[in-house]
């Protein structure tokens, strides 16, 4: 009876799982700008990998299972994040993005010049010393690898 | 009918539906794959293709236990985070930005030399003036940009 009742758990968490991947499939289907896709299709993906993680560890139950599972959900979390980061950077410095629906726009001030940063240099040069573009404490180390 | 009976049906009904569940994810992440405007739509698409394979070898798992499919889960998540990365950086050479793609390139090279030259700069004139040169440095990169 208990092993029933823990592979149906299992099964509980698989589902909880799927439907995570549905809605980042959703959203990524639905959302109309490259940034606002990128936010569904990493943050349930995730959890989804955790939920899936743990459907197989109580489905299991040995340490082999443990092992491999917490080793790819831990790597899961670090490189998902990373990775839409990086897409998103990508999309923002090859002019991809829609600028237009930035609210912050931290990186025009920390690579010196984004898009909106050069159409402001195109229209009036020498006003982008701006309140927001005061420059960072000296940096040691690169920031674009 | 009995307890435990119960439970497995419920399992497998479970399961049934979290495979239907990641059937449909596929099918959207599959139309966002296909018409993605960008390449960089296209690789958040296929990070998430690759989410969907880890959960359906989950399933897979739980449903027959062997143990190999582990492995699959593991290296198919590293896998699809160094495809995401490398595509992203390969797109970040190669787009042309709005007809001034290569300007910016040296641009960017350039700035990065002096963001690894100003702790030495600093070093030399001494603490105080570091802050100067980096204020320069700033004006300099958004002058050229």
């Amino acid at each position: 009876m208990t092993e029933a009742l823990l592979n149906a758990a299992s099964a509980f968490a698989a589902l909880l799982g799927s439907l995570l991947c549905l809605t980042s499939a959703l959203g990524l289907a639905r959302f109309p700008d490259i940034i606002s896709r990128m936010h569904p299709a990493s943050k349930p993906q995730s959890l989804g990998m955790l939920l899936f993680g743990i459907a197989v560890l109580v489905q299991l139950r040995t340490w082999h299972a443990v092992l491999a599972m917490v080793l790819m959900v831990t790597l899961q979390m670090m490189t998902v994040t990373l990775g839409s980061h990086i897409v998103a950077r990508s999309a923002y410095r090859t002019g991809l993005a829609d600028e237009s629906t930035l609210v912050v726009d931290e990186l025009a001030r920390d690579e010196g010049a984004g898009p909106r940063r050069r159409r402001r240099e195109r229209e009036a040069p020498g006003s982008t010393v701006a309140p927001h573009d005061q420059p960072d404490p000296p940096r040691t180390e690169n920031d674009t690898p | 009918m009995d307890a435990v009976e119960v439970v497995n049906l419920v399992e497998d009904i479970l399961l049934v539906a979290s495979i239907v569940v990641l059937a449909l994810a596929g099918l959207l992440t599959m139309y966002r794959l296909n018409k993605g405007p960008t390449s960089l739509d296209r690789i958040m698409a296929s990070d998430l293709v690759a989410g969907i394979v880890i959960g359906i070898i989950a399933i897979w798992i739980s449903r027959t236990e062997l143990e190999f499919g582990l492995t699959i889960m593991l290296v198919l998540s590293v896998v699809a985070f160094i495809g995401a990365v490398s595509m992203s950086r390969f797109m970040h050479d190669q787009v042309p930005t709005g007809g001034e793609g290569p300007r910016r390139r040296v641009r960017r090279r350039s700035n990065r030399r002096g963001l690894v030259r100003a702790p030495q700069d600093g070093g030399e004139a001494g603490a105080p003036s570091s802050v100067t040169t980096e204020q320069s440095q700033h004006g300099e990169a958004g002058g050229t940009s």
